[in-house]
């Protein structure tokens, strides 16, 4: 059954790249949070099931992945899925913690 | 991860490829094929042979693209199916109209005299529609 979900979400990409639909870039942080794990891009694309290069792809922002392979991601990173993906450029981490200490601050 | 090199490298070896597969049924179609058997037209079909064997293995087989485009879609992610198909639909779309121009001519050759179809053309066509979609997947890809 999920095997079947997921070449349906693959058909939705082809069927958006084919058609010429525009599609937004989606920005990402996976390459910060891979190697603050010490992962190789092998291992992490062992544990969401994509061949290695695919995690490339994603980490240039080459290639928008399916929803299903951004929660993938996002639960191997065990953060929610707006903390790895965005529609907007993504702040580094480090602007983020303190804009955040910031608020608290304020 | 780049097995091929850089893409321009890889665009050089598919388009030295195609060439060597275009020249080879050329120097057979209008040497060989025309009575005419020397030894420079049979050494040049051979070195085109040649080219094409090694060219064929460093950018297609070494690079594992002619795996991606002969397995099975439950052997690749999502990424890989997206852009496969694309590869397999811009093969079809030049593959049919070349194939077609080719019968035509043969077919137009054939009726004022000259009887070219034999077994090298259906054989460099085939040879073609197997490579087309990796030699695209070759040429776009940033890497493969």
């Amino acid at each position: 059954m999920l095997e079947i979900y997921n070449k349906t979400i693959a058909n939705y990409n082809l069927l958006v790249y084919s058609t010429g639909m525009k599609s937004r870039k989606i920005y990402n942080r996976i390459q910060v949070f891979r190697n603050e794990r010490n992962l190789s891009r092998q291992e992490l694309a062992d544990l969401v099931g994509v061949n290695f290069q695919t995690i490339g792809y994603l980490e240039r922002e080459d290639y928008n992945p399916s929803l299903d392979l951004a929660f993938r991601l996002a639960e191997v990173f065990g953060l929610p899925v707006e903390m790895v993906f965005s529609t907007s450029p993504m702040k580094p981490l480090s602007h983020v913690l303190r804009d955040q200490l910031k608020n608290e601050r304020d | 991860m780049n097995a091929s090199g850089p893409r321009n490298q890889r665009r050089g070896f598919v388009a030295l490829n195609l060439a060597s597969l275009f020249l080879m049924e050329l120097l057979y179609y209008g040497w060989v094929a025309g009575g005419v058997h020397n030894p420079v037209a049979v050494g040049l079909i051979v070195a085109c042979l040649v080219v094409l064997i090694l060219s064929f293995v460093h950018v297609i087989w070494r690079t594992g693209l002619w795996g991606l485009t002969h397995t099975g879609v439950e052997n690749l992610d999502e990424r890989q199916v997206m852009v496969t198909r694309e590869a397999l639909r811009h093969s079809y779309g030049i593959f049919v109209p070349c194939s077609l121009l080719l019968m035509f001519a043969a077919a137009v050759a054939a009726s004022y005299g000259f009887h070219i179809f034999d077994a090298v053309l259906p054989a460099g066509l085939l040879y073609l529609s197997h490579i087309l979609p990796a030699t695209i997947l070759a040429w776009e890809q940033k890497t493969v």
